[in-house]
Order: C-alpha cells, then structure tokens, then sequence
C-alpha cells in the first residue's frame, strides 16, 4: 500500500465518544473536553475496539484513527485526540502493559459489578476480585498487602501455573510511585510464605490466598463508609465463592 | 449481450476501507488460523478459538447494521473476509459464512423489528452462533419436498422430523428452519422459523465424517414435538420458501467467496514450493509447464473473484442479484476445484500427503461444489433466469 495513505473518518459507532467538528463545519471540541470524554472511557474505547481483540485488530485501529486525527490532517485533525489516542496505543501496543492494564480493569469492574459489560468483556472481570480502594495517599499497610494478594490472586487465576506480576506492574497497578513502600509489603509477604518468586514476577501462594480470605471480611468492616449498604451490596465478596471454587 | 442494459463494475477498485478490512483479516488468519488449519483438519475439531476471535474482531455482524449491533459494512467487504479466511483455513471460513449468509442476514431480511432486536444483536457480538437447516435426509436439491412438519397448535408452531447436514450443527444457538405446513401445498406451505437450541425435543445426530472442511460441525438436527413461539416465524407462514431462496442467494456469494479463498491460497501455497523445489538442476518455478499452471490458476482465480464481487456489487445496490450469484458460485467453485487439483500436482508426491497443505485444500475445495446448491442446481438457476420464455 502507499505510504502517504489517508482514511476517511470511520463511520460513528456505538459507544464511541462523538468526532469534532466535521470538515467546514464547526471548531473541533476544545482539547481539555476531550480530555474529559477520553477519561471516562477505558483504552479500548478510545480505540474503538473490542477488549479482548487481538493485537492486530488494535494496530490497525489506532493507525485509522492517528490518521484521522493527526495534526497534519487538514480536514479531521486533532492535536488533542491524537495524543489521547496515541498515549492509549503506547499502552495496549505492548503486551506486558497490556496485560498489566487488564488488571486494572478487572479490578475497576469488580468495583462495579451492575455496569453492563460488553460481550468480549474478559471473563476474568465478570467474577472477579472484591473491590479495594485506596483511602488515602500512601496506602495503609495491612490495605496494601491486601490490594497486592489480590491483583497477584488475579494474575494467578489467569494462569494458574505461573501467572504473576512484577514489582513494577505492582507499581503500576495500584498506583505506586515510591518503590519502598512496595518493596516493604513484598518483603512482608515473602518472610510469611504468602508469595513467591518466580522468573521476574511474584506470585501468591495458597497460603497468601488463606490469609487473604480471612482479611477480607475484616477489610469489609475497616474500609469506611455505610456498613449497612456494604453488607448489602454483593460486590464486596462478590468474586470470593468463585475463588475459592476453583 | 444479455446484461449489456445494466452497468457493470467495470473498474472495480476497492476502497479505502475494504482494503483496510482485507488487511486486517489477512494478517490475523495468517498469524492465527493458518498454524492452526492442519492440526484442526487432522483432529475434526471445532475452532471455537477461531470464532472469538473473529468475535471479537466484530466480524460476525459485518454486514448488519449498526442499530442491530452489526458494522454496517457492504457484500464486498464480506466477500473480502469470507476469501482471506478461506485462504488459510477452509474450516473457519465456513462457519463464519453459515452464521453470518445463512442465519444472520435473512434474520435482518425477513424479520420484524422485535426479531431484529432480539437475536441480531447477540449473533453481531459472536455471541450467538446462527446455522441454517434446508436439507432432510430426503431431500436436498429439491427443498419444496420437506418433510419436516410445523403444526400451529395455540402460540406455538409444534416442529418433527429431521433436518440433514447442518453446518454449524451442535455449535449453533439459533437455527433457521424451513419446515413444511402442509405437504400438498409444496413450496407454498413452507414456513421458516429460528429455533432455539435447548427447545424441548430438539436432539443432535453424530457428528458426519466428512471428505474435507473436517473442523466444521455438520450434523443432523431432529425435533421431536419441539414448541417453538409464532414470535419466531420470520416472514409470513407460507414465505418459507421465499426466505430459502433469498437466503440461497446471499449465501452463494459467500461460497463463491469461500471457493476464490481456497484457490487462491492453494495457488500461493504451490508458489512457495515451486520456488524452492529443484528438478532437472532448477527449481519447478521455471519449468513453462509448471508457469503455464499458475497463468491458467490466476486468470480463473481472478475472473472467479471479479463475479463474486459483481454479485456483491448488485446485492449492496439491492437489485436482485440471484443470477449473479449463481454465475459467481459455480464458476468459483469449480475453479476451486480445478485449481487445487493443480496445486496438488505442483508438489508432486509431497502434494499427495498431508505433511503438506496441498491435498487439504484439494479435500476442502469440493464441498463449494456441492452445498447451498450443487452446480447443476446452479445451471439450472442460471437457465431459468436467463431463458424465460
Ligand atoms: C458439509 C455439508 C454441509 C452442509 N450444510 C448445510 C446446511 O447448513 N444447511 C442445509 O440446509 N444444507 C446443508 N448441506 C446440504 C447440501 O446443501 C445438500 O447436500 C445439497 O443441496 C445437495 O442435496 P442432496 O445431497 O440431497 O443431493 P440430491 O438433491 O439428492 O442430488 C444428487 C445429485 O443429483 C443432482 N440433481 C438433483 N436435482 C437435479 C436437477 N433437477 N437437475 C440436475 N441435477 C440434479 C445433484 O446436482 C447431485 O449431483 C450441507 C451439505 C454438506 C455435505
């Protein structure tokens, strides 16, 4: 194919976040509003393709759309929108980021189990983790222990043989930017027999899954907010039985 | 000229979009089916790994549109990917053409808006699988003679008898039955109905052992006193035969798709080894007979591809298109035919075992030749349009 190849803008799809301006007609969205519709929208979205599509199905989508949206483009370019687009490529381009992503995002839907979910939603999100959330800026110990079992447990029930993660894509995940604070809770973990190392990646052992069970119904209690609509909400424990199931 | 008064796509280009589409699923089958077709052939088994992928490519509602859940894309474009699948592996391509041509698109054709919301939707996102059950153990060519019975009794159609050679066949999740509601009416009392899989009295004959395209499920399918609601009757009772035929008609562009994909990657396949392959101190590719295999292989190939694009062309602009896709399916398949036959002989004894491609495509590419009507019936098809005095 030519090089110098340009795509008409792609007809509107479902669930896709509005195009600027068509050509002659009004200004593009401002930049900041699309940064805003951007955040509410995972990184598939935004690339317009299903979660679990394969990684060439995403190669070519972004490449549409940073032709669509490249400043150089006269008609439909989009200083804004290509970057959103691009910084979302940079991330599902790379399988470990991928995978990594993924994590997150089983995580986000455990949290909200009512959300519809596409057909291709990954299944690991579907019966996934009880929901954790950060409650202040450098994560309490006993919570931060907790969240790493729990996205170690995620990446485990992947793969049952070898699935885990590295420290950095703990980082990532949880949103750690001071690598002591995840060095200490690993160190705690591996002294307990609650994890172990494989090649460059920790994993939970069944130990770490025991006591994780058991700290959970603690959790349930010492994260704040309204206990009765906690005890009620079947989100908090919603993943457990299938954990244990298996 | 008979079809000198109608505009012919003369200089068919494909645009921008049916090129990227091409791209896209040329690259995928070739990374992930092509490695899989041997083993899929040598085992008979489903690629069920295929389909989600294909799912969640959001290919299985590529012709339905987007209100449905579909992507809204033209016949060319569905021809397009019925060929790049093929091209790698037969099995895949079919049953992706019987959920979408034979299930799907008759469903958007002939149903009403609620049957529309209802099944198009899950069929789009892969979700649901969709098969289409014509033929009976009696009677294939000649469907006016089903025996398979639909009695109304209340709000159901009450369905018995049996249904042969259902692609897809225990994979399914919708099937689109044409049964018969009175037998002395022939074709006027056929009525076509989707049934759902875990209907009551719905059961599976074993699997057939088939001569080529062994991954995709065929089976017979028997119902036994099988309710199925008259909210599930597409059409009108007695359209039945209208919804076969119009469905016959969509589902011949995609074998004929299917065809030009089997000989066209027999013919690469054969291109590969001819240029490896030394005889006579040089390698096969420069032997004029074997240059004059692959002259005669391609100029088939593409006036095959260039008809079954022509019946895209005039179903997309919604003109009848039956003839067209007649001409399309029997020349396609039958070049399928000739052409892997060929490749089979440009790897000499290696085409003749299956450590090689050669004979798979070989098995597979005879099948086109037979389903959603045989040649003949295509000749038929063909004489009745174009004589009818
Ligand atoms: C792998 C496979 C998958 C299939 N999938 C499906 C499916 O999903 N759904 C479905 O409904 N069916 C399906 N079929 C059935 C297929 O469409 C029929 O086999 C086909 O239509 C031929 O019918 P028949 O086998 O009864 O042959 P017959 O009708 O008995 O024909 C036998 C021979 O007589 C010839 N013949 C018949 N009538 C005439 C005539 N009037 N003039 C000249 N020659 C004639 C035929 O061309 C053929 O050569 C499938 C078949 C196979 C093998």
């Amino acid at each position: 194919m030519s090089t110098n190849w340009q795509p008409p803008p792609p007809p509107p799809r479902p669930n896709m976040p509005p195009q600027g301006g068509a050509g002659g007609g009004p200004a593009p969205a401002p930049g900041n509003a699309a940064a805003q519709e951007a955040k509410d929208l995972s990184l598939y979205e935004l690339l317009q393709v299903d979660r679990n599509a394969h990684s060439t199905i995403i190669r070519y989508a972004y490449r549409y759309l940073a032709a669509m949206y490249h400043p150089d483009n006269s008609e439909t370019g989009d200083a804004e929108k290509f970057r959103i687009i691009t910084d979302a490529w940079k991330t599902l381009s790379d399988e470990i980021r991928r995978q990594a992503y993924d994590m997150t995002l089983a995580v986000q839907d455990a949290s909200k189990p009512q959300a519809a979910k596409g057909p291709g939603a990954s299944q690991f999100g579907r019966d996934s983790l009880p929901k954790f959330e950060r409650t202040s800026l450098t994560w309490n110990e006993v919570e931060l222990r907790i969240a790493v079992l729990q996205v170690l447990l995620a990446a485990r029930r992947k793969k049952p043989a070898t699935g885990g993660c590295s420290g950095k894509m703990l980082m990532d995940i949880l949103q750690i930017d001071d690598v002591r604070d995840i060095e200490f809770a690993l160190w705690y973990l591996r002294e307990k027999s609650m994890i172990e190392t494989g090649e460059r990646s920790f994993m939970i052992t069944a130990v770490g899954l025991d006591y994780l069970t058991g700290e959970l119904s603690k959790t349930q209690i010492l994260d704040g907010g309204n206990t009765t609509e906690k005890r009620t909400a079947p989100t908090v424990n919603a993943g457990l039985p299938a954990v244990l199931g298996k | 000229m008979l079809t000198a008064t109608k505009e012919l796509p003369l200089s068919l280009r494909l645009t921008e979009d049916q090129m990227l589409i091409q791209e896209t699923i040329a690259e995928i089958a070739q990374k992930e089916f092509a490695p899989r077709a041997a083993e899929i052939d040598k085992n008979h088994r489903f690629p069920r790994e295929n389909w989600d992928l294909l799912a969640a490519s959001e290919v299985c509602g590529l012709p339905i549109p987007e209100e449905y859940g579909g992507a809204g894309l033209d016949h060319v474009s569905y021809a397009i990917v019925v060929e790049e699948l093929a091209k790698n592996c037969a099995t895949t391509s079919v049953m992706y053409s019987a959920h979408v041509s034979l299930c799907a698109t008759p469903i958007y054709l002939m149903g009403n808006e609620e049957q529309k919301k209802r099944f198009l939707p899950p069929m789009c996102r892969g979700e649901k699988m969709g098969a289409f059950a014509l033929s009976e153990p009696g009677t294939g060519s000649d469907s006016a003679a089903a025996t398979c019975m639909a009695t109304l009794k209340g709000d159901h159609y009450i369905l018995n008898g049996a249904k042969n050679w259902i692609t897809n066949g225990i994979e399914a999740d919708y099937y689109l039955v044409i049964a018969q509601t009175d037998r002395s009416q022939r074709h006027k009392g056929l009525i076509a109905l989707v049934v759902e899989k875990d209907s009551p009295g719905f059961t599976f004959g074993k699997l057939e052992d088939k001569l080529g395209i062994k991954g995709s499920s065929t089976c017979q399918i028997m119902f036994d006193n099988t309710p199925v609601p008259v909210e599930n009757v597409l059409g009108k009772p007695g359209e039945g035969f209208k919804v076969a035929m119009m469905t016959l008609d969509g589902g011949r562009i995609g074998i004929a798709a299917q065809a030009v994909g089997i000989a066209q990657g027999a013919w690469d396949h054969a291109y590969r080894y001819a240029k490896e392959r030394e005889a006579f101190g040089k390698t096969i590719n420069n032997l004029q007979a074997i240059r004059f295999m692959f002259s005669e292989m391609q100029t088939e190939i593409d006036a095959a591809r260039l008809l079954t694009y022509h019946a895209s062309v005039a179903q997309d602009r919604g003109e009848k298109f039956t003839r067209e896709a007649a001409h399309a399916k029997l020349y396609a398949s039958e070049v399928a035919m000739r052409s892997t036959v060929k490749c089979v002989q440009i790897f000499g004894g290696y085409g003749y075992v299956t450590d090689y491609p050669a004979e798979r495509y070989m098995r597979d590419a005879k099948i086109t030749e037979i389903y959603e009507g045989t040649s003949e019936i295509q000749r038929l098809v063909i004489a009745n349009s174009l004589l009818k005095e």
